[in-house]
């Protein structure tokens, strides 16, 4: 009987939190903020990734170094004939050091990185604080999000992104013009244990119009770190 | 028409697992010009440019050796008896030991340094001195030569300060006789180290509020830019070279897609050459180079800048220049160069197609149309054509 009792218990407890939780109306801001905790650590990390593109035999490879939401150093790694062509992202300001050159030089943001895939892609991981987000829909397993730029000089001006409301594992991302012309999807998969959390592993970017042209964004492994503010310096990435 | 040109480049490479990187890079070309009487030649040149980099005690001591040599199989097309460029030539580049924190680096040695925010070969990149052998028209960053320095750099916060010291003379790599006419250099400094030194410093910073980047420099140097007289006594050219003082202030901006850039100087005792080519003054000096580019895909770029220098009794020389990067598809790029002069005829217009073999190989083909009337600094040359083509191995 007892135990019955506490059965009982453990069910209208189980079912407490899952109205609690279906009740709890969080705002979209709110939900996008879940969404990066998923997607990569609010601490500074650093992660190895790898870029493969359709229509490309090269596996592009980078390290990727990031501090809070605006500080991001990517330092390629391969093919060979790239190596030491390094990328500095402050906030919307980027620089890339040129070997040859021996120069950090200032470049516009929207420089792709390899393939479809954006420096925007690797290196802004967090959609909040960039973008005013609201919801679109909301389906029984995820909301439709609309986030807006809230800064000038993004890699894109629109993001509409699914997040499984069970997770908030973001599941698919359309990046539009600020008119709402899609110009990539984003699909986001392979939950593996990154940084102790899971998180996606691999983001496929695909061409809106041309479907062909796909890249695969992997990423290989990342780790809590604590990194110096002058590892962010433009005139220290050589 | 003479056609005699094709290039190409061999390269090697070597990598060691014992953390070294081993960098070997050698070209080999032929060059041709045809319609200049006395310029007609071609060579062929293999150049090594090995680089090799180790770090110490958790990469805060780093030792780097570079240098940069070629060989020149040389075939003269016209009938004097010189031959236009050396057959040897060795040059240092980066040799140094640097000490690094996350704060400070300092290093002894001969090194390459940088400096500007425009592209091109009339940018103030004034604190290594130059290869002259081929005219203008060596690589720019090829032709900088190692400069024996102590450099000090600190970085706080956004801002960075720099500090060079030069104790040795950095005079000019010119030419050897060319055709009928040969050089001879004139300076009026001792080239005894310790006794003329060059020194600088640089200060940057980034305003992010603005966007705005700057750099400001101090350099106390040796005239850069070869400025050439004639002396018709002796049939030859004398090659001026003098110590000046000059300031630098370099800016960035993004604009969206766009980033607009300027490099301005203010030179004392910048010398040119006077009217009539037979001698040398010095003046106080404006320079101002702006430009402003678009970069687009991974490998696409268009850039479009003016260069201006300007003093009371050198008329002021502005030219223009555009360049455009354009990948076809994704192993063959486009290359699309001019340069014009604004208040003369002066033009340099080259086309090039650059197609990756393989991951570190790349062939380079390209033509070039150049006249140079009116040039900066005394520089002349008849109207011609020139071809050029490369191949580079790189690791």
């Amino acid at each position: 009987m007892l135990i019955l009792k506490k059965n009982f218990l453990c069910l209208m407890s189980l079912l407490f939190v899952f109205v609690s939780v279906e009740a709890v109306a969080l705002t979209a801001d709110e939900i996008v903020e879940q969404t990066d905790r998923v997607r990569n650590p609010q601490e500074s990390f650093v992660m190895e990734v790898l870029v493969d593109s359709s229509g490309s035999k090269d596996t592009n490879q980078f390290e990727v170094y990031t501090k809070g939401k605006d500080k991001t150093l990517i330092r390629t790694l391969a093919p060979r004939r790239d190596k030491g062509r390094n990328l500095l992202m402050l906030d919307t300001d980027m620089w890339l050091y040129i070997p040859k050159l021996k120069r950090s030089i200032r470049v516009a943001l929207n420089q792709k990185l390899s393939g479809e895939a954006a420096n925007g892609d690797i290196s802004r991981m967090n959609w909040s604080g960039d973008y005013k987000a609201k919801i679109l829909k909301v389906n029984k397993t995820s909301w439709l999000l609309d986030l807006q730029e809230s800064k000038k000089g993004l890699t894109y001006a629109r993001v509409q992104v699914e997040v499984e409301k069970k997770t908030f594992r973001p599941l698919e991302a359309q990046y539009m013009t600020k008119n709402g012309k899609t110009l990539k999807v984003a699909k986001f998969s392979e939950y593996k244990n990154l940084a102790g959390a899971l998180r996606p592993s691999k983001i496929v970017i695909q061409d809106a119009v041309r479907k062909d042209k796909v890249s695969t964004i992997s990423i290989v492994s990342m780790k809590i770190e604590n990194l110096a503010d002058n590892k962010f310096h433009r005139n220290n990435l050589k | 028409m003479k056609f005699s040109t094709f290039a190409f480049v061999v390269c090697f490479s070597f990598y060691s697992g014992l953390a070294l990187a081993l960098e070997f890079q050698a070209n080999l070309g032929l060059d041709s010009a045809y319609k200049t009487k006395v310029e007609e030649w071609s060579f062929a040149r293999t150049t090594l440019e090995p680089q090799v980099e180790e770090s110490f005690m958790g990469d805060s001591l780093k030792a780097k050796v570079s240098f940069l040599g070629w060989y020149n199989g040389v075939e003269r097309l016209d009938s004097s008896q010189n031959s236009p460029v050396r057959e040897w030539a060795f040059f240092p580049k980066d040799n140094y030991l640097s000490l690094e924190t996350k704060e400070y680096e300092l290093s002894l040695g001969t090194r390459v340094f940088s400096h500007g925010e425009t592209f091109g070969w009339l940018k103030p990149d004034w604190i290594n001195g130059r290869i002259y052998d081929d005219s203008f028209f060596m690589d720019e960053d090829l032709a900088k030569i190692g400069v024996l320095s102590a450099y000090f750099k600190v970085l706080f916060g956004q801002k960075s300060v720099e500090l060079f010291f030069m104790p040795c003379a950095q005079v000019f790599s010119i030419p050897q006789p060319w055709g009928s006419f040969s050089f001879e250099k004139t300076q009026n400094f001792s080239t005894a180290c310790f006794e003329t030194t060059e020194f600088g410093m640089r200060f940057s910073d980034f305003w992010e509020q603005m966007g705005v980047e700057i750099k400001l420099m101090y350099l106390h140097h040796l005239s850069r830019v070869p400025v050439l007289s004639y002396d018709v006594a002796g049939n030859r050219y004398l090659i001026h070279q003098n110590e000046m003082d000059t300031f630098f202030l370099s800016a960035n901006k993004a604009f969206g897609d766009w980033v607009l850039r300027g490099d301005f100087t203010y030179s004392l005792e910048f010398p040119f050459a006077s009217e009539s080519s037979l001698a040398v003054e010095t003046e106080q000096t404006l320079g101002a180079h702006i430009g402003v580019d678009r970069s687009w895909g991974e490998e696409n770029i268009f850039l479009f800048q003016t260069h201006t220098y300007y003093n009371k009794s050198f008329k002021t020389l502005l030219l223009a220049s555009a360049h455009l990067e354009y990948s076809i598809f994704d192993p063959l790029l486009t290359e699309l160069t001019l340069l014009r002069g604004m208040n003369n005829d002066s033009y340099w217009y080259e086309a090039a197609l650059a197609y990756r073999i393989f991951d570190l190989w790349k062939l380079k083909t390209s033509v070039s149309h150049l006249e140079i009337k009116e040039g900066p600094f005394g520089l002349q040359s008849p109207k011609e054509w020139r071809y050029y083509a490369q191949l580079s191995y790189q690791y």
